[in-house]
């Protein structure tokens, strides 16, 4: 039962996370791998300073560092589009990456100035959040704590994917010159979507932390996004909406290969290899779709 | 240098018909008195009801949030283009809608918060939207998307989607091109009904072709040419208009001068053929029987079933000229397109020399000869026009020396089209010439280049295509005649 509490957690923290970078990539077109970026620095403010404050003003902190790093991004965005955004971000990605790894003194206690992240030691022994005296010690506890996040995250994304915001941003992304001529600023919009999505990508990394007690650099690695990315994706092959079919498939698939009696070492691969067929079968839906998309001039004759 | 010393000024209720030859500037003044291109120097004043909105292209190198095109349609100066670019993936209301300005659900942080407020902005701003698409008939379409509109339905929404977006000022950039004679009776009917009735300014950028239309209800005419800005009075231009030059459809009856013949025929669903035909004994070279036009699972012309009765049928000797009248909607693109092996045909054959193209690929029927210009869409924008013609295996032609070494993307539309065109017409190997809307955009000059070309090569035949019942006319400046042949050097 516990397992199954664990795994229904784990999906719901991977359902903030597409949320975030559904609104970046679908609902703006960015193709963006700075998401990350935002994951790790969720899960080591967490990690800093889970000893130190109670859980909701460390949410808030996690959040607030996160979408100030996101202004980071948004001042390239502010100049840079499509696969040059894409590149722009990948740079980000690396640095974050690298300070993660690299901001180690090994004589100094982790966490200290000097040796904040404790390279690829990572911070390891993080406590369970504690809520108005109550630590999350046990699994279901914590799946409370996690669905409350979700079902606050979904009225977030929901209320701004449909609301005129979310409207706007969507014709931007199909006519940015047209949204411009009707007064909207393409560029702020695509800020705004950004530091939305920081403020996501931080959640999800402070209770990928608190859950997992263990937070090292492999959080801040490229193939976060890209597991993020192939959900988004994978929930548009599904033809559906919300991104959290691809969530709940992406991390169900691999788990229901350990009762299927693979070997953990074949699972991970079959799991790489599914998330490789899955962007090969995405690729295949959207640039067919793509094609099937009447551009206007087209339109005119028939 | 594009322009020199450029001054105008609009009035409110003002309709200003902008003209001028191919690369006279047009477009670059379209785009630089709407925010999309920014001046080196000079000043652009607007006075709006409660303030005054100024734009100073000389003050520094930083870019003024006023002087971008968001910031342009914020102070009440909006456009529109010659594709439409309504936003494909909403509904027409939604497409009026968001171009209201100041709504608070456009905000984040009112998005998230303020949900009731937003609520009830939106729901009245929705309100507004279908009151001003009823107030010109359109709001039955209010729930469609914009690819199921016509194209006269589409120019009319983008221009109720500027008026709600507070135009005060709109910049329209050919309106009329393409549309049939019943589309350009609706855009223009909705356009004098703003200008006269709610005091908007208008500034109709539009080729030859529609100048006489439009002349009439136009108060003044700015006329570029060498860099320089005139203001004329609509008057005085029409004076000017001394030789009208038959439009295309006349053109081709007027071959029976030179030994021409001159037929046409109705073709299915109110279309006409008119042919002009060099040589009634010549060989035939594109030969069509019973074809049936479907685009993307959706038939537009002639039932599968009974092909031979209800689809198209005809046959084109070497030296015809063909031209092909019809509405919006009819399905010319996709002829054409389904001629050239774009589309695929199901029904029907086609015969190019005698020999069946019905299993060709679209390269192999170019191979064949069978040349197709697309309205729009046909250049390579990345290529120069010497590479252009190097890629076709056409020889360059002299005319277009002093532009082979420039980039295709960066000449203007008249002179895309006119290389285009050329590249098409002066091609070795073309054996049927399939012309979209060819001389869309063309000045007179490009105009007569293009009809000469058309009757030079006798061992090929041509099929144009043009909307119904817009008849070409072509001006000649009496003034200005040795002005235009310079410009043809030029070209």
């Amino acid at each position: 039962m516990n397992f199954l509490f664990h795994i229904l957690a784990v999906i719901g923290i991977y359902c903030i996370l597409s949320w975030g970078y559904a609104l970046v990539f679908r609902l703006a077109g960015m193709l963006s791998l700075a998401y990350g970026c935002y994951f790790a620095i969720g899960a080591y403010v967490y990690a800093l300073g889970v000893r130190h404050l109670p859980f909701f003003p460390l949410l808030l902190i996690g959040v607030a560092s996160a979408t100030a790093f996101g202004m980071v991004e948004a001042v390239l965005s502010w100049r840079l589009k499509g696969d040059f955004l894409f590149v722009g971000s990948l740079a980000l990605q690396a640095v974050v990456y690298s300070l993660a790894l690299n901001w180690v003194d090994i004589g100094q206690p982790p966490g200290s100035w000097s040796n904040l992240t404790n390279g690829a030691f990572g911070l390891p022994g993080l406590p369970r959040p504690a809520i108005f005296g109550i630590t999350l010690d046990t699994e279901s506890g914590y799946l409370a704590l996690v669905a409350i996040v979700v079902i606050i995250g979904f009225c977030v994304y929901r209320n701004l994917v449909f609301s005129p915001w979310g409207r706007i941003v969507e014709m931007s992304r199909d006519d940015e010159l047209a949204a411009a001529t009707l007064g909207k600023s393409p560029r702020s919009l695509r800020v705004g979507v950004l530091l939305v999505a920081a403020g996501f990508g931080a959640l999800g990394g402070m209770l990928y932390a608190a859950q997992t007690g263990f937070v090292d650099p492999d959080v801040a690695v490229l193939s976060q996004v890209i597991a993020i990315l192939a959900m988004v994706a994978t929930a548009d092959l599904l033809g559906s909406r919300s991104p959290v079919v691809g969530a709940a498939v992406l991390i169900a698939l691999p788990e229901a290969l350990r009762f299927a009696r693979l070997s953990s070492t074949y699972a991970a691969n079959v799991q790489v290899l599914a998330y490789g067929l899955l962007l090969i079968g995405v690729a295949h839906v959207s640039r067919t779709r793509s094609a099937r998309t009447v551009r206007p001039h087209e339109a005119n004759d028939r | 240098m594009v322009f020199e010393d450029v001054s105008c000024r609009v009035n409110p209720g003002q309709l200003i018909l902008l003209r001028g030859a191919n690369a006279s500037g047009k477009t670059t003044l379209l785009n630089i008195l709407t925010g999309h291109l920014l001046a080196d120097k000079g000043q652009i004043t607007l006075n709006g009801v409660l303030k005054r909105t100024n734009v100073d292209f000389q003050a520094s190198s930083w870019v003024s949030p006023r002087s971008t095109p968001e910031g342009f349609a914020r102070a009440g100066i909006s456009r529109s283009w010659q594709e439409i670019r309504l936003f494909p993936n909403h509904t027409i209301v939604d497409n009026v809608a968001a171009a209201a300005q100041n709504q608070s659900g456009e905000r984040l942080l009112s998005a998230l918060f303020l949900r009731g407020q937003v609520r009830e902005s939106e729901s009245e701003n929705q309100a507004q939207s279908r009151a001003l698409l009823s107030e010109v008939g359109m709001v039955g379409l209010a729930q469609r998307t914009p690819r199921t509109l016509s194209l006269g339905e589409s120019k009319r929404v983008a221009i109720v989607r500027a008026i709600h977006a507070g135009a005060k000022v709109l910049f329209l950039d050919e309106p009329l091109a393409g549309l049939d004679v019943d589309g350009v009776h609706d855009v223009l009917t909705l356009i004098l009904d703003l200008v006269r009735n709610q005091g908007l300014s208008v500034v109709i950028v539009e080729h030859l072709f529609h100048i006489p239309r439009l002349l009439p209800l136009a108060d003044t005419v700015w006329t570029l040419a060498r860099g320089k800005l005139a203001v004329q009075s609509p008057s005085a231009v029409q004076e000017e208009l001394l030789h009208v030059t038959p439009g295309i459809i006349d053109w081709l009856g007027m071959l029976t001068k030179r030994g021409y013949l001159y037929s046409s025929e109705p073709l299915p669903n109110g279309a006409v053929i008119h042919i002009a035909r060099r040589d009634p004994s010549a060989a035939t070279v594109l030969d069509i029987q019973g074809l049936c036009l479907a685009r993307d699972g959706a038939s537009l012309l002639g039932d599968p079933l009974f092909p031979a009765r209800t689809g198209i049928s005809l046959s084109l000797r070497q030296g015809d000229i063909a031209l092909i009248e019809a509405p919006n909607g009819w399905g010319k693109t996709t002829l054409l397109e389904t001629l050239a092996g774009m589309v695929p045909n199901l029904t029907g054959s086609i015969r190019l020399d005698g020999r069946s193209m019905g299993q060709f690929s679209a390269w192999d029927r170019s191979c064949a000869g069978m040349s197709l210009l697309r309205s729009a869409g046909a250049s390579f924008p990345t290529l120069t026009t010497g590479e252009v013609f190097r890629l076709a295996n056409t020889p360059l032609p002299d005319r277009l020396l002093p532009i082979s070494h420039q980039k295709v993307g960066e000449l203007s539309g008249g002179q895309q089209q006119l290389v285009n065109l050329l590249r098409l017409l002066l091609s070795r190997r073309a054996r049927v010439r399939l012309l979209d809307e060819p001389l869309n955009m063309l000045d007179p000059a490009a105009t007569n280049i293009a009809e000469e070309l058309l009757l030079a090569d006798p061992l090929a035949c041509t099929l144009l295509a043009i909307p119904a019942s817009v008849r070409f006319t072509t001006e000649f400046q009496a003034d200005n005649q040795t002005d235009l042949q310079g410009k043809t050097d030029i070209l």
